[in-house]
Parts: structure tokens; C-alpha cells; sequence
């Protein structure tokens, strides 16, 4: 067994996912070609076969009796493969199918290597990323508040791929159970004094998951949500 | 007895009668049955000495008493808004522990039982 195989045993990959049934298979199956035994998607409520979907492509499940949103799904899977496995690194990947697993190698290096204790990847740093105008627009808006706001500097806060190392996601606190999320995650980095670091990602952008995903209305919204929050505190 | 008052004080009897119903199942404390008991007696007593109303005007520099029971009733609902509010988030905040717990205890027990 050499290195690399050894530090993929030691990195789970979590998977909020919500009536995923198309892709979840497929997303799971995709990890597991690359390496990535351990493979844990948190069902959040789902209506539909995401579950046994999930199970059957190898991936081990915890279920939401009730949908309570992608942040509280990421809650609870760090929570349990904090406590269960404690690996080096916990990754964070969509179920739509819209992140690649051969990223998950640059993520995880700086953290492996002690240079980071989070790192981030960026759809914006290596220009691969064919990401529509309007998005862009919004997404780069959102940069710039919380780059202000949690005193970081960042190029892509709102992308859900990214890996955690022990100190990171044993002390980050996810207050938001929706989209919001992110900004939770980036609003821990100064107080804990987490270590980061962005790496370039491609997003594929399907019909599929433009579908599923966030609608750019809704992360206008969201960013209301976070200044409004923000405010109050 | 005017209309309004029949109404205002039929309606005081139901609301505090719910009141008492909430307190006596102990749904509510002690302190919420005092205070929704005041503000209906306040109610039914500015709707029969309507003068009371001038005077608590008159007392906060208002010239109408219809001003400060407008002014007092906005801010009552607001800062009730406000703790329902606080209420619900921390309701909406219990259930999604509730979710990330169940769901752990849940996988355990499933687990335990395959290997049994």
C-alpha cells in the first residue's frame, strides 16, 4: 500500500444530500473509484430512493428524519465522523454530481503536509470553472461581504467542496442549518485561528444540478439572510 | 351598554377564560397568566372610564388617551413579536439537534442489530 492509498483511508468524504436518487449512485460509485472507501452521506429527509441508492453504491448512511437543511446535514455528519473515526481530514462534496473527485487530492495535501488547517477550493482561481454571469455576479458579491466581514481573503466563499483537518472541524461551529451555512464555516476562522488555504476546483455546471441547486434568486437571498444576521450581532 | 363595550368585555371574559384554561393545564406560567390577566382588565377598564386613557395621555406629555393606547398596544405587539421570534428560533433550533441526534442513534442502533 503506498502513501497516497494509506491518507485515503484516513479522509472521509460527507455528502449532504436530498432527493438525490439520479446522481447520489453515481457521485458515491465515482469517490469509490478513486479511492474513497469511506464515503458518508447524510440523508436529509429525502422523499425519494437516495438513501438506498447511497447504501447500495458502498457508502455509509445516517438519515434526518426530517429535512432540516444542508448545514444541519453537515452538522451532524462532522459530528459523526468526528466522533467515530477522527480522520486526518473531512471533505465536504455535493451529491448533484457537480464537484470531481480528483480534486479532493489538492484539498487534502496542505492539510496532510500541516499547512492548513481548512482548505478551501475555488472555482475562480484557475479559469476551467464556465460559471453564468449572473451567478458570477452575485458569487463575487458574496465574496467581497464576507471577506469584509470575517476578515479573510478568499476568492470563492460559497463552494461547497472543501476539507477540513482535525483542529478545524473538531472546533467549527455551524449555527446556520441552510445555505448559510458557509459563511458560518468562514466566520470561525479568524476566532479559532484556522489555518486556510484555496485551491483551484472545477464545478461542472449540468442541466442536472443548475436543476437542483441553488437558484441565484435564493443566494441573493441567503446573503440578505447572513447581512441581516450580521447585523443583529 | 354600548355595543363596544358588550363586545370588548365579552371577548376580555373569553380571552382571559383561555387564559385560566392554559394556566390550570400548566401550558403557561404563573408570570404570562398575570400579565395577559392585566392587559384584558386594563382593556375592559379603559373601555368603561374611557377618561383613564387621558390621563395615562396626559401623564407621557400625549394630547389623546386614543394615542396612548395606540402608542402602549404597537409597542406590547412588537415586543411580543419579538419573543415569539426567539421562541421559534429556539424551536427550529431544538429540532434540528433533535434530527442530528436521532439520526446518530438511529445508525448506532442499526448497526448494533446487523452485527447481533
Amino acid at each position: 500500500m503506498n502513501s497516497s492509498e494509506t491518507e485515503k483511508r484516513d479522509i472521509w468524504v460527507l455528502i449532504p444530500a436530498y432527493n438525490e436518487e439520479k446522481k447520489i449512485f453515481q457521485v458515491v460509485a465515482d469517490l469509490q473509484r478513486y479511492g474513497y472507501a469511506n464515503v458518508l452521506v447524510v440523508n436529509d429527509g429525502s422523499k425519494d430512493q437516495t438513501s438506498g441508492q447511497a447504501k447500495s453504491a458502498g457508502a455509509e448512511v445516517l438519515e434526518h428524519v426530517m429535512n432540516r437543511g444542508q448545514g444541519a446535514a453537515l452538522r451532524t455528519g462532522i459530528e459523526y465522523i468526528a466522533d467515530i473515526y477522527g480522520p486526518t481530514a473531512i471533505v465536504t462534496f455535493d451529491a448533484d454530481g457537480q464537484h470531481q473527485p480528483e480534486d479532493i487530492e489538492k484539498l487534502v495535501r496542505p492539510i496532510f503536509k500541516n499547512e492548513a488547517d481548512i482548505v478551501f477550493g475555488s472555482r475562480f482561481l484557475d479559469g476551467k470553472t464556465r460559471v453564468p454571469i449572473l451567478r458570477r455576479i452575485v458569487l463575487k458579491l458574496g465574496v467581497l461581504f464576507t471577506n469584509t466581514v470575517s476578515n479573510v481573503r478568499l476568492t470563492d466563499t460559497h463552494n461547497g467542496l472543501r476539507a477540513m483537518g482535525r483542529k478545524a472541524y473538531s472546533s467549527i461551529e455551524i449555527v446556520h442549518r441552510g445555505m448559510e451555512h458557509a459563511s458560518d464555516i468562514i466566520d470561525n476562522i479568524t476566532p479559532k485561528q484556522l489555518r486556510y488555504q484555496e485551491v483551484p476546483v472545477t464545478i461542472i455546471y449540468s442541466d442536472y444540478s443548475r436543476q437542483k441547486g441553488q437558484r441565484t434568486s435564493n443566494f441573493i437571498k441567503i446573503g440578505i439572510k447572513v447581512i441581516l444576521k450580521k447585523l443583529l450581532q | 351598554m354600548t355595543l363596544i363595550k358588550t363586545i370588548t368585555v365579552l371577548f376580555a371574559f373569553f380571552a382571559v377564560s383561555r387564559v385560566l384554561l392554559r394556566f390550570k393545564e400548566k401550558t403557561i406560567s404563573f408570570g404570562s397568566f398575570l400579565l395577559w390577566t392585566t392587559i384584558w382588565g386594563a382593556v375592559v377598564l379603559v373601555v368603561f372610564n374611557p377618561g383613564i386613557a387621558d390621563q395615562t395621555a396626559a401623564l407621557f406629555g400625549l394630547q389623546r388617551g386614543t394615542d396612548t393606547m395606540f402608542f402602549f398596544a404597537a409597542v406590547l405587539l412588537f415586543y411580543l413579536l419579538f419573543r415569539l421570534y426567539v421562541k421559534l428560533d429556539i424551536l427550529d433550533k431544538d429540532i434540528t439537534r433533535l434530527a442530528t441526534n436521532t439520526s446518530k442513534q438511529l445508525h448506532g442502533f442499526s448497526n448494533r442489530t446487523r452485527k447481533e
